[in-house]
């Protein structure tokens, strides 16, 4: 039996986000890269089909009970808001082979089948400059789930390009 | 020429009958005879995860399937399974389903799973034949193991277990802490905290007696 960690459940805007990641000290657990997700299930057609706050709880059930995991991702990042899961000063569980040295983004949506949100792309990009602003990151050193030789799906699916991000953290991190 | 007439009656009467039940035959599934499933291929196109199944049936291609993503084939060659989409939901929506072809018939659906099924084992016991399914999980990383029988659906499930050996019709499991999967998948070997065997010729007999006596 897993010792599920918790989550944080608080949810950011853009700019609450970038002020949050200001006040964590990752004293202990760092984190060494990024890892980029999509969820898949739910899309992002049918993710506002309940309150972000209820979403959080499913998801909290889904991954303790029903997968049985300590944890699960870090951040959800939808086309409104940006939720904090696992917190980020700790490991989650998203990706076989770098779950202890990494922080896995899930955006939300099935980007294998719908269009890239633009919403969601945005908050994502902010999001993900502000984790390697925090961390001192390289945005290179970002990875895709699907590059995980162990998973078994393609996320965060074919409309994602890793290229796209790279750059747009990067614009991030510079002020651009 | 009575009797050389009385024969070609009965002859005739073989041939009708013959005639009659083979079709019935291959219809209920014991056509081992007839069919030979050989060169199970599925064709993607790109990077999709699903494509065409097709094998060859007597040296006849066959399309069984548009969306497979694995397959195998199984019982002495007379039939095939495949996994496609279509599972029950799972991380990231990675959950697959299982299903059965037999030549002639619809291809059947035998199991929706949450995880993705990476390999399958058949395994007699008796006239039964189990199907083992190992599956993966692409967040933690762990292996599931499942026992299914095509007609009586999930034997048993084994979570966050490695499939270790088959030994007759025992299933030899072992099971891991969540901290020893991400080293797995970077190539350290953990020895399991646990091991399980399951005698499927015992989960069976269950089954019967149970059916049998009505009772659990």
């Amino acid at each position: 039996m897993s010792n599920w960690k918790g989550i944080s459940g608080r949810s950011f805007t853009r700019s609450q986000f970038d002020e949050y990641v200001t006040t964590i000290h990752l004293n202990g657990w760092r984190p060494q890269f990024v890892v980029l997700h999509n969820t898949g299930v739910p899309k992002l057609a049918d993710w506002h089909q309940y309150s972000g706050a209820k979403r959080m709880a499913g998801l909290e059930h889904y991954y303790k009970n029903d997968q049985k995991w300590s944890a699960g991702p870090h951040l959800f990042v939808s086309d409104y808001l940006i939720w904090e899961f696992t917190p980020l000063t700790t490991s989650g569980i998203h990706s076989p082979s770098w779950n202890s040295v990494s922080w896995g983004v899930e955006m939300v949506g099935d980007y294998e089948r719908e269009g890239f949100s633009r919403a969601v792309r945005e908050n994502a990009l902010s999001a993900l400059a502000a984790l390697h602003r925090l961390a001192a990151l390289d945005p290179k050193t970002l990875r895709l789930h699907r590059e995980d030789k162990k998973t078994t799906h393609a996320c965060p699916g074919r409309n994602v390009s890793k290229a796209d991000m790279i750059s747009g953290i990067t614009q991030k991190l510079n002020g651009s | 020429m009575r009797l050389g007439c009385r024969i070609l009656r009965q002859v005739k009467r073989l041939v009708i009958l013959l005639a009659a039940i083979l079709p019935l035959l291959g219809q209920g599934g014991t056509d081992a005879f007839v069919h030979s499933l050989t060169n199970l291929q599925v064709e993607r196109k790109g990077d999709d995860l699903t494509g065409i199944l097709t094998l060859i049936d007597n040296g006849k291609t066959v399309e069984v399937a548009k969306r497979a993503i694995r397959g195998w084939i199984v019982t002495d060659g007379t039939r095939a399974v495949y996994s496609s989409t279509g599972g029950a939901g799972g991380y990231e929506g990675e959950g697959q389903s299982l299903w059965l072809y037999a030549p002639g018939l619809a291809p059947r659906k035998l199991t929706a799973q949450k995880f993705a099924i990476s390999d399958v084992k058949e395994v007699a016991v008796g006239h039964n034949r189990a199907l083992v399914l190992v599956m993966e999980d692409g967040g933690l990383g762990a292996t599931h193991i499942a026992v299914i029988d095509p007609k009586r659906g999930q034997l048993l499930t084994a979570p966050k277990a490695r499939l270790l050996r088959i030994d007759g019709v025992s299933v030899l499991v072992g099971y891991q802490r969540e901290g020893d999967w991400e080293k797995l998948a970077n190539g350290t070997d953990i020895p399991p905290f646990r091991t399980q065997s399951y005698d499927l010729r015992q989960i069976y007999d269950r089954i019967s007696t149970t059916k049998s006596t009505g009772k659990k």
